[in-house]
């Protein structure tokens, strides 16, 4: 088959041995390098990963509540409440604040990768409490050169990411739970963070 | 170029780009043969969603588009199939018994096989905290198309589903690079 037919008889045996093995190692290292190829380029032609779910009803300012229903986002626990905010860190640091009463609650970061960058859960806040700050590398030495007062309850998360979401997972088995739940991403802060007014930078413009 | 040799080598072409293509799919298909964790039917991938995830991790996260746990959150675990292989089927009764990892707490669900939306209903999931142990500290749980007594989570209106169990602010994470994972077996009781 692969015989180009014009070679002389006696070494033509010889070359079509050599030729198919040549052909076979050729397909080999060609599937090899379409093979590794594929799964490189799989995360960058994936449509659907778990971010562009959660950016669909992610809020830029707070946490939105992820639906039930035709709003829902498989794969996620159903007898968890689900809050979704999306951060930018482009312009300034931000800030996630929250607090509840008692039951299980964790929350992650995700980088448009779909990768998680930090992740907690209720054991890490301080009497219920969670206040958390996520920055840039550059936000972060600016922060440190001039801490806030308030940066010692919280937790400094610092990422390479600009844009991320942030996903509150709320243990709610029973109705009852969900609406406490629901109540809780209700009064859960999420957006950029504004530093606590300094002294000149107190404007007190006319009017 | 002949039209033998030119026919040799798109064959060849198309059998390289199978091949690897094929290969490729096989690697990043769900539930993915890489980089999973095992105990019994049950399969677990700690790894996903976190940056130090191989490519084929990160080309499965990809596909499935799921939105894993975090490593501070916990870890989800499920399985297609019963302790013996079979496939889960919503006309089968199945008993969930034994024990799971250390967990402060932990869900357990029926769900489609592939992350299409969960049909919806009432008793899809039940929590640790809802369920009734023997005094040894292990649980029986029921997967059954019709309510049961005890311990139980409907499988109704999924012709193959999976059973998925989450385990919240565990250790199953670290245990696993030294000891196995404990988790319970599934066991078909009976089918229609």
């Amino acid at each position: 088959m692969i015989a180009d037919g014009i070679p002389d008889m006696p070494r033509r045996r010889r070359t079509d041995g050599g030729q198919i093995a040549v052909a076979l190692l050729a397909i080999l290292l060609t599937a090899g390098v379409i093979h590794i190829v594929t799964i490189l380029l799989v995360p960058r032609f994936a449509t659907e990963n778990g971010w562009s779910r959660l950016a669909a009803v992610a809020a830029p300012d707070g946490f939105a509540l992820i639906g039930e229903g035709e709003h829902a986002v498989p794969g996620l626990d159903p007898l968890f409440v689900h809050g979704a905010c999306r951060l930018d860190l482009s312009a300034a640091p931000a800030a996630i604040s929250l607090s509840s009463s008692g039951g299980f609650w964790s929350m992650a970061l995700y980088d448009p990768r779909g990768l998680i960058v930090f992740s907690l859960n209720d054991r890490t806040a301080l009497e219920g409490q969670l206040d958390m700050l996520v920055v840039t590398p550059v936000q972060n030495a600016a922060l440190k050169e001039n801490p806030p007062p308030d940066i010692d309850r919280r937790i400094v998360v610092e990422t390479n990411a600009e844009r991320l979401i942030a996903l509150l997972r709320i243990y709610a088995p029973a109705d009852s739970g969900r609406d406490e739940a629901t109540r809780i991403l209700e009064h859960a802060e999420c957006g950029p963070w504004a530093p606590p007014p300094a002294p000149e930078d107190q404007a007190d413009g006319p009017t | 170029m002949s039209v033998p040799r030119l026919f040799a080598l798109l064959l060849s072409m198309a059998a390289a780009i199978l091949l690897g293509g094929g290969t490729a799919y096989l690697a990043v298909r769900s539930p993915a043969p890489l980089d999973v964790l095992s105990a019994g039917p049950w399969k677990a991938w700690p790894r996903a969603g976190t940056a130090d995830g191989d490519p084929y991790s990160r080309a499965r996260l990809a596909r499935t588009g799921e939105i894993p746990l975090g490593s501070g959150e916990g870890l989800e675990i499920s399985t297609e199939t019963d302790s013996s292989g079979a496939p889960l089927r919503a006309r089968c009764d199945y008993r969930v018994a034994g024990q799971t990892p250390t967990a402060r707490l932990w869900t357990a669900a029926v769900e489609p096989p592939e992350g299409e939306p969960g049909v919806p209903g009432r008793a899809r999931a039940i929590g640790s905290d809802a369920i009734l142990r023997r005094p040894d500290g292990s649980f029986e749980l029921v997967v059954s198309p019709a309510p049961h007594a005890g311990n139980w989570i409907s499988s109704a209106g999924m012709d193959r589903f999976r059973i998925v169990m989450r385990l919240y602010d565990t250790t199953a994470r670290v245990d696993t690079a030294i000891a196995s994972l404990v988790m319970p077996d599934v066991v078909a009781e009976g089918c229609e």
